[in-house]
C-alpha cells in the first residue's frame, strides 16, 4: 500500500520534472532566440517525421547488431572467466583496452579495413563491450556462496551450479549493463556516421551542423536521445519483469569495475600483485599488437593503407624524418591532454559541487534527478555538433564537451556514496553537535573518495573521445584534428601511429589514476596518524 | 534406510590472516543408522563446520568421516543428503514451490504434485506456493528450507538450527511432524541446536560441544520412550536430562561465564 503510494508520487515527480524542463527550455528559447520545443515540433512537421525516423532506423540497424554481438561475446568471456578464474584478470584487461580505444581514433582505421555497415557495427560493439563485460562478470560473482553450496550439497554438479544459480543470479546486473550500454552503442554507431556513411542520425547531424541549421541539429539530437531513451526504457522494463525477485539496483560501472579490479589485486601479496599487473599489461599489449596484425591479415586490406605495428615503428624511427614526426605527435598530444584536463576539471567541479550542494540542500537532488536520468539515457558525445552551434568553435566547446561526459559518472558515483553513508555515522556527528557541513567534511567526503576515483577512471577514456571529437569538429587542432587530417592526406602511417598513441595514453591514464588514488589515500591516513 | 556415520579424530583448522582457529579438535562420534543426534553447544564451537563436513562440502584436516563406510562425497553426489542451512538459503528468484523442488531437479527426478503439496501443508505454508522468499517472514523461510531438505527422501538429514526463528507453537508442531516422518522412515538425522529442551525432546543422543578449541565433550543418551508427546515435556525424566545437558554445557563455558559477569 505504502509502496504503491510512493510509486505514484515518484511518477508524479517525474512528470513535474519533465514539464518543468520543457517550460524552462521554452523560456530560454524566448529569451535567447534559440529554438524551443515549439520550434522543434514545427521543424519536425516541415521536414516530415519520416526523415528523422528513417535516419534513426538506419542508425539502429548498425547499433543493434553491435550491441547484441558485444553482449554475447562479453557473456561468453565472463563465463570463461568464472569457470577458469585464472583467466579473469586477463579478460578484464582486454575489456579495459577495448574501452580505452578512442572511437574517433579507431573509427578511420575501421573505415579503411571494413566496408559497408562494418565500421559502424564494430564501433557500436566497442562502445558497449566493456560495460557488458563488467555487468556480466559482476553478476556471475554476485551470487552469495551459500547458493552454489546449496546445489553442491544436494549433489548437483558445478555445471548445474552455473546454470541453476550463477546465471540466474547474474540476470539483474546483466540487465542493468544492457540498459546503460544501449545508449553507448547508439553513440558508437553515430560516431561511425560522423566519420562517413550514407544514412543515419550521425550523417543528418553533421550535415545540419555544417549548414548551420540550428533547429534541425537540435531536432536530430533530440531524435537520437529519443531512440536511446526508448531502448533504455524497453530494456529497463524487460529487466524489471525478469527480476522481480531482486532489488532494483542500477549498475554503477565505476564501482563495479573497481570492485572487480581490487578483487584480484587483493588475492596476492603486494610485490606479487605488482608483478602480476605488469605481466597482465605486457600480455595485453602483446594481444593488442597481435590483434592489430591479425586483423590486417584477415581483412586482406592492401598494405598501402593497412599498416602493421612494424611499419609504424619504422615510420617513427626513420633516420631522416622520425624525430620530427615524433615531435609533431607529442605536440598534438600535449594539446589534447590540455583539452582533456580542461574538460575533466569542469566536469569534476560541476559533479562534485552539485553532489555536495544537493547534500546541503536536499531539494536540489530531486530537481537534478530528471536531467541526470535523461543524461544517462543519452549518447552524450553525439550532442557535440549541437553544442558547437550553441557555443561556437572556441576554447569553451572543449571544456563543455569534456565536462558533459565527465559530469554524469562523477555526480552519480559521489551522490550514491553520500546516500550510502551509514545513518549511525551521521547521528554520531549530530550527537556531538556537528552540523551538515561537519558531516560532509568528516564523514561523507572522505568516504566518497574511492567512488570519486573509480568514476574518474572510467571517465578518462570518455573524456579522451570527447576531446578528440571537439578538436576534430570544432577547434581544428590537436590529435583529434590531425587524425582525420592524416586520413585526408593519405598519411596512413601517421594515422596508425596516432591510434596507437591515443589508445596507449588512455590506458596509461586509466592506470595512473589508481596510483594517484593510492598516494592520496596514504597522504590522508598519514595526516590523521 | 538411514546410514550409519562414524567420525574418527576429526580436526579442522581455519587460518584467519596470520592466526589459525581450531574449529574442531579430535572429534569422535558414532551415529547408528536411523537415529537422531543433536549437536548442542555454544556459538562458535564448530557445529556448522562439522555439519559441512558431513555434507561433503568441506574436508577435515585430520581424521575421517565415514557414512555407511564410504566418503560423504559419494553420498552427496548420489543425491542422498538433505540439508537445511542455518540461514534458510533460499534462491530468491524461485517461488516456495520451486525452491522445494530444487533437490529433485538436481537429481533429475520428478515427484508427485501431491507429495510436494503434502510437504508444504506439513510446514504450514499452504497458500504460499507461489510466494517469493522476499515475501516470507524469517520463520516461513526456515520452514521452506525444512521441506526442501526432506523432499528427496534422503538417507542423511542435516539440519542446522532449523527451528531457530520459529515461535513455540509452530516449533512443537514441526518437532512432532519430524518425529512422525522419521517413524515412518528412519532417516539418520543430525540436528544442530542451541536449545537444550529441543535437543532432549527430539534426540536419541545429545552430543554436547565446547569451544576454543571446538570439541565434543560428552554424549548423553536420551532414553525417553517413543512416541514423544507434549506430555513428555512435563515428565520428570525429561527435566532430569535437560538439567544434565545444561550442567555439562555450563561446566565447559566457565570462560564465557566469567566474561559475561555470571557468578560461579
Ligand atoms: N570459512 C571459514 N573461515 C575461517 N574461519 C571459519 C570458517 N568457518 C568457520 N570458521 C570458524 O570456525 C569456528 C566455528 O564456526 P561454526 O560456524 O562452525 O560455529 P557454530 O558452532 O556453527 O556457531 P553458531 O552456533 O553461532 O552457528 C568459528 O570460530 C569460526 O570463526
Ligand atoms: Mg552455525
Amino acid at each position: 500500500m505504502s509502496s504503491l503510494r510512493q510509486g505514484g508520487r515518484a511518477e508524479l515527480l517525474w512528470a513535474v520534472n519533465f514539464v518543468a524542463i520543457l517550460l524552462l527550455w521554452q523560456c530560454v528559447g524566448f529569451a535567447t532566440g534559440l529554438p524551443g520545443p515549439i520550434a522543434v515540433v514545427h521543424r519536425l512537421k516541415v521536414d516530415g517525421p519520416e526523415l528523422y525516423w528513417n535516419a534513426g532506423l538506419s542508425t539502429l540497424r548498425c547499433a543493434l547488431p553491435g550491441w547484441v554481438g558485444a553482449s554475447a561475446v562479453a557473456a561468453v568471456c565472463a563465463m570463461v572467466a568464472t569457470v577458469w578464474p585464472v583467466l579473469a584478470p586477463g579478460i578484464f584487461q582486454l575489456g579495459v583496452m577495448s574501452y580505452c580505444l578512442p572511437s574517433l581514433a579507431i573509427g578511420p582505421v575501421l573505415m579503411i579495413v571494413l566496408d559497408g555497415d562494418g565500421p559502424r557495427i564494430v564501433l557500436a560493439a566497442l562502445a558497449s563491450f566493456f560495460t557488458m563485460l563488467v555487468g556480466t562478470m559482476t553478476g556471475l560473482r554476485a551470487c552469495p556462496p551459500f547458493q552454489t553450496m546449496l546445489v553442491t550439497a544436494f549433489g548437483g554438479t558445478s555445471w548445474q551450479a552455473l546454470f541453476k544459480v550463477r546465471l540466474r543470479a547474474a540476470v539483474p546486473s546483466w540487465f542493468a549493463a544492457l540498459r546503460i550500454s544501449a545508449p553507448a552503442s547508439l553513440l558508437g554507431a553515430m560516431i561511425g556516421e560522423f566519420l562517413g556513411a550514407e544514412h543515419g542520425l550521425g550523417v543528418l547531424l553533421i550535415n545540419a551542423q555544417q549548414s548551420l541549421d540550428l533547429s534541425r541539429t537540435l531536432t536530430v539530437t533530440l531524435t537520437s536521445a529519443a531512440f536511446a531513451g526508448v531502448l533504455y526504457g524497453v530494456v529497463g522494463i524487460a529487466g524489471h519483469m525478469c527480476t522481480r525477485w531482486a532489488r532494483d539496483m542500477p549498475l554503477n560501472l565505476a564501482r563495479e569495475s573497481e570492485a572487480l579490479r581490487v578483487g584480484w589485486a587483493n588475492t596476492a601479496q603486494r610485490t606479487e600483485a605488482a608483478l602480476l599487473a605488469a605481466g597482465r599489461v605486457i600480455a595485453a599489449v602483446m594481444v593488442a599488437l597481435g590483434a592489430w596484425w591479425l586483423a590486417l591479415r584477415l581483412s586482406g586490406v592492401t598494405p598501402y593503407v593497412g599498416r602493421s605495428p612494424l611499419d609504424v615503428l619504422h615510420y617513427l624511427t626513420d633516420r631522416t624524418d622520425g624525430a620530427a614526426r615524433i615531435g609533431e605527435i607529442v605536440r598534438e598530444l600535449g594539446t589534447t591532454l590540455l583539452d582533456m584536463a580542461a574538460g575533466l576539471t569542469g566536469g569534476i567541479g560541476a559533479g562534485l559541487g552539485l553532489a555536495v550542494l544537493s547534500q546541503i540542500w536536499p531539494p536540489l537532488h530531486r530537481l537534478l534527478a530528471g536531467p541526470v536520468f535523461i543524461m544517462q539515457a543519452m549518447p552524450l558525445v553525439a550532442t557535440t555538433p549541437l553544442l558547437i552551434l550553441l557555443f561556437g568553435r572556441g576554447e569553451a566547446i572543449v571544456v563543455i564537451v569534456g565536462a558533459i561526459v565527465t559530469f554524469f559518472p562523477i555526480f552519480v558515483s559521489v551522490s550514491q556514496s553520500f546516500a550510502l553513508t551509514p545513518r549511525s555515522a551521521l547521528d554520531l556527528i549530530a550527537a556531538n553537535g556537528g552540523g551538515r557541513l561537519a558531516a560532509l567534511r568528516k564523514v561523507q567526503v572522505p568516504a566518497a573518495l574511492p567512488s570519486l576515483f573509480a568514476a574518474l577512471r572510467i571517465t578518462v577514456p570518455l573524456s579522451m573521445t570527447g576531446a578528440l571529437i571537439a578538436e576534430w569538429l570544432a577547434t581544428g587542432r590537436g590529435t583529434g584534428y590531425m587524425l582525420l587530417n592524416a586520413v585526408s592526406m593519405s598519411d596512413y602511417d601517421g594515422l596508425w601511429a596516432r591510434v596507437a598513441v591515443t589508445t596507449t595514453v588512455s590506458m596509461v591514464l586509466y592506470g595512473l589514476i589508481g596510483w594517484i588514488e593510492l598516494a592520496v589515500g596514504r597522504a590522508l591516513t598519514a595526516g590523521r596518524a | 534406510m538411514g546410514a550409519a556415520i562414524a567420525v574418527r579424530g576429526v580436526t579442522r583448522t581455519f587460518t584467519l590472516g596470520a592466526r589459525s582457529v581450531v574449529a574442531l579438535e579430535a572429534v569422535n562420534l558414532e551415529i547408528p543408522a536411523g537415529t537422531l543426534v543433536s549437536l548442542l553447544g555454544p556459538s562458535g564451537c564448530g557445529k556448522s563446520t562439522l555439519l559441512r563436513l558431513f555434507a561433503g562440502l568441506d574436508k577435515p584436516d585430520g581424521g575421517s568421516i565415514l557414512i555407511d563406510g564410504g566418503d560423504p562425497n559419494e553420498l552427496r553426489a548420489s543425491h542422498r543428503i538433505g540439508v537445511a542451512f542455518q540461514d534458510s538459503s533460499l534462491l530468491p528468484w524461485r517461488s516456495v514451490w520451486s525452491n522445494i523442488c530444487l533437490p529433485l531437479e538436481l537429481a533429475g527426478r520428478t515427484a508427485e504434485r501431491a507429495d510436494i503439496q503434502g510437504l508444504i501443508d506439513m510446514v504450514g505454508l499452504s497458500g504460499f506456493e507461489n510466494a517469493l522468499p522476499a515475501q516470507l517472514s524469517g520463520g516461513m523461510r526456515q520452514r521452506v528450507a525444512i521441506a526442501r531438505a526432506l523432499v528427496a527422501t534422503p538417507s542423511v538429514l542435516l539440519l542446522d538450527e532449523p527451528f531457530g526463528a520459529l515461535d513455540e507453537v509452530v516449533r512443537l508442531h514441526l518437532h512432532l511432524e519430524l518425529q512422525r516422518i522419521r517413524a515412518a522412515r528412519p532417516v539418520t538425522t543430525l540436528l544442530v541446536t542451541h536449545t537444550v529442551s529441543e535437543a532432549v525432546f527430539l534426540s536419541d543422543q545429545v552430543v554436547v560441544m565446547a569451544s576454543r578449541p571446538g570439541r565434543a565433550v560428552r554424549t548423553i543418551a536420551v532414553d525417553l520412550p517413543y512416541p514423544r508427546t507434549p506430555a513428555t515435556l512435563r515428565s520428570a525424566r525429561f527435566h532430569e536430562l535437560c538439567d544434565l545437558c545444561s550442567e555439562v554445557l555450563f561446566s565447559h563455558a566457565s570462560g564465557m561465564a566469567a566474561s559475561t559477569g555470571v557468578q560461579e
